[in-house]
């Protein structure tokens, strides 16, 4: 029934009786316009076909737009870098552009923490939202720019789940969060139930959790070397700005498909390995009081996780009772029907 | 806190660039046509957020062409009555139009387009999204719009929207007996079904037909067009969710010969163009309906009251809600293959939008 990157494949096909037309047309602008390449590495495998997919997606996007002038080369983590090491690259400029989660870059800035997700934070919507329309945007620059890079939010990972156990016993809430924070928890969450599945955490551990209380919508950062964004010509500037919020658009509908068909397998082939189920509402309670208490620890460790923390905080307050009103009260009707 | 069209007035704001990069623009500008469309949106000006983002697309066509694609935009009204710019368009009158699919439906055209808008309790911006872009639903709509020589393009959601505004509480659905109420797309009907009479009062007469009592409840999107309106101001009773319209999707649609004769590179910006200003759009929708709220709560707090419709009459509502939605699918073969479609795709993603979203709202949203 799903059809992948159709919309994409349609275009070029309904091109085919136009391309002879269009590409002459286009000859004198390929001509008189230098050509820009750039190189991308990204902190994914191959495998997260979902991830790796979107920088290859912006890169297509930039491409078809610009009509070839603009070319990003997009190589998976370990190919020409560690994948670790893109953001240093591309702060340096040996490579224009990465992609990433800003967590990743915690330990050179706190404050980053925020602009990918923070436990019991906003969802995909208000972290959206939050950027494009509140600071959150502006603030990320202001982060990013102090390592030379210009920082574009490259569209969300819907909520998480909240992981794999072997054992249907709860822990206390404590070593829970102990257990799945960031760092030491590759083993037991990774993402959504499609990536999950292609690492094959299904096959570890009987218990899958939900909701992902600690990631509830996970930016993605591309990060452009400043000296190389700047240079470019002003619409390829802006071609560039928009493709990354097309991104955003196919990816947020791309994940959501391939979630929702992993989650069907996980709920039919694998029934009697797997048992999909809520954290019971006591232990969120409990973790979000944790959690309250780490985010805070954490704003304090530099003045602009102090000011994005804020900025971050009000603008959920915001936004936080009319999604409860507007999705929220759906959701709770309808959720699960058919 | 809210700085609205921060990112583009930053992008312009690199005037230092601009300069050079106008040299180096210089021959494509004059080695290329020039192309320029019109296109007229079923919306006064007023409505910022929908009108704006048919503005929104233009900038960004503009900008990411290097000012080789404009697209004029027209406020329904100005070049043409708003209901106008569907045969416009499909005539190439003008060249694109932006509305609401459901507009088209019945009695005009085809049934089937309302599956592309909205249906009551279908599904959310997120399901109606990868419906298009992953499952079948853009094959279909296009397939539908090519009888009338027309390429259509999701653009966004402006939704979940509200219930409406009742003079009176709903507490069971024998309160929907005789009630009048303003109500778009398929939703009217389901309200008749209730007993009630569902209208399709104009927008701009939707506040005096409350005011003076000929209809008793309205809906129209959500707190901030709401409020532009004054609705707020003659009905007490604000209810959520808005069952009827869950997913509401704007389209920007182009004639087909315009949109097939542009160069290749332009007609992908262009489609590419349509996702980026969609979220621009939908955020716009999200933060402004959150400040309307907020505002309900605070400087209204004793005028108006925000409830949640009683679980047992959203069941009733669905319940009938399915008995019109099949009844329209047998209409025609093309509402019958879009219904099964929408249908299947809402099967396959609501579970997991149950286990990642709803279950998160559940718990956290609404707390700071």
């Amino acid at each position: 029934m799903t059809e992948r990157r159709r919309f994409i494949v349609k275009a070029g096909g309904a091109a085919a009786t136009t391309v002879a037309a269009a590409t002459i047309i286009n000859v004198p602008s390929v001509i008189a316009q230098p050509k820009v390449q750039w190189r991308m590495s990204t902190t994914w495998t191959p495998a997260l076909d979902l991830l790796q997919g979107k920088a290859q997606r912006l890169a297509k996007i930039v491409e078809e737009t610009s009509g070839g002038r603009f070319r990003i080369e997009v190589f998976p983590g370990g190919q020409i870098m560690q994948p670790f090491e893109c953001f240093d690259a591309a702060s340096k400029g040996m490579i224009e552009a990465f992609m990433g989660a800003p967590y990743y870059w915690t330990a050179k800035e706190s404050a980053v923490e925020w602009f990918a997700t923070i436990p019991f934070g906003m969802n995909p919507q208000g972290m959206t939202a939050w950027l494009y329309q509140g600071d959150g945007l502006k603030l990320m620059e202001e982060t990013h720019g102090t390592f030379n890079l210009v920082p574009r939010p490259g569209g969300s990972v819907p909520p998480q789940m909240a992981g794999a156990g072997g054992t249907a016993v709860l822990i206390p809430g404590a070593e829970i969060f102990a257990a799945l924070e960031r760092g030491v928890i590759d083993a037991a969450e990774w993402s959504t139930p499609h990536d999950d599945m292609k690492l094959g955490l299904h096959k570890t551990a009987r218990y899958y959790y939900y909701p992902g209380w600690q990631e509830p919508a996970t930016i993605n950062d591309f990060g452009f070397n400043k000296n190389s964004y700047d240079a470019l010509p002003v619409d390829l500037r802006q071609t560039l700005d928009h493709a990354a919020a097309a991104v955003h658009v196919y990816g947020v509908a791309d994940f959501h498909t391939k979630n929702a068909i992993a989650l069907e397998r996980l709920k039919t082939e694998f029934k009697g390995k797997v048992e999909i189920l809520p954290l019971p509402s006591p232990v969120l309670r409990d973790l979000k009081k944790l959690a309250t208490e780490v985010i805070k620890e954490e704003s304090e460790k530099t003045p602009m996780a102090r000011k994005v923390h804020a900025s971050f905080t009000k603008f959920q307050t915001l936004v936080g009772p009319w999604d409860r009103v507007a999705e929220g009260a759906y959701h709770q009707f309808v959720g699960g029907t058919t | 806190m809210i700085q609205r069209r921060r990112f583009l007035r930053k992008a312009t704001g690199a005037v230092a660039a601009i300069a050079a990069s106008t040299l180096i623009d210089a021959p494509n500008v004059i080695a290329q046509p020039k192309i320029q469309w019109r296109l007229s949106t079923a919306y006064p000006a007023s409505s910022d957020i929908v009108h704006g983002a048919a503005q929104r697309l233009a900038q960004i066509v503009e900008e990411t062409s290097g000012g080789r694609f404009r697209l004029e935009v027209f406020p329904g009204g100005q070049i043409m009555q708003s209901f106008d710019c569907f045969e416009a368009t499909s005539k190439g009158t003008i060249e694109a139009f932006m509305a609401v699919p459901s507009y088209w439906a019945e009695p005009q055209h085809e049934p089937a387009l309302e599956w592309f808008c909205t249906i009551p309790f279908g599904m959310n911006p997120e399901g109606m999204s990868a419906w298009f872009q992953q499952g079948d639903g853009l094959k279909l709509w296009e397939e539908a719009y090519a009888a009338y020589n027309l390429v259509p393009r999701p653009g966004f959601s402006n939704a979940p929207q509200m219930g409406g505004w009742f003079k009176k509480k709903i507490t069971t659905i024998a309160d929907y007996k005789g009630l009048r109420m303003r109500i778009s797309g398929l939703g009217a009907k389901v309200v008749t079904r209730a007993g009630g009479t569902g209208v399709l009062t104009p927008l701009a007469e939707i506040y005096p037909s409350l005011e003076r009592g000929v209809i008793d409840a309205a809906e129209q999107i959500g707190p901030h067009d709401d409020m532009k309106a004054g609705l707020h101001r003659t009905a007490r009773h604000y209810y959520y969710p808005g069952w009827h319209e869950p997913g509401t999707v704007q389209e920007f649609s182009f004639n087909k010969k315009a949109y097939d004769t542009l160069p290749v590179d332009l007609r992908r910006l262009l489609d590419h163009a349509v996702a980026a200003a969609g979220v621009f759009a939908l955020t716009d929708y999200h933060t402004k309906n959150a400040i309307a709220l907020q505002r309900l709560k605070t400087e209204f707090k004793d005028k108006v009251e925000i409830l949640q419709f009683p679980t047992p009459v959203l069941r009733d509502l669905k319940r009938l809600a399915v008995d019109v939605l099949r009844g329209e699918s047998e209409k025609t073969p093309l509402a019958k293959k879009v219904h099964a479609s929408f249908t299947k795709f809402q099967a396959l993603v609501s579970p997991w939008d149950h286990v990642a979203e709803g279950a998160y709202h559940q718990f956290v949203a609404g707390t700071p």
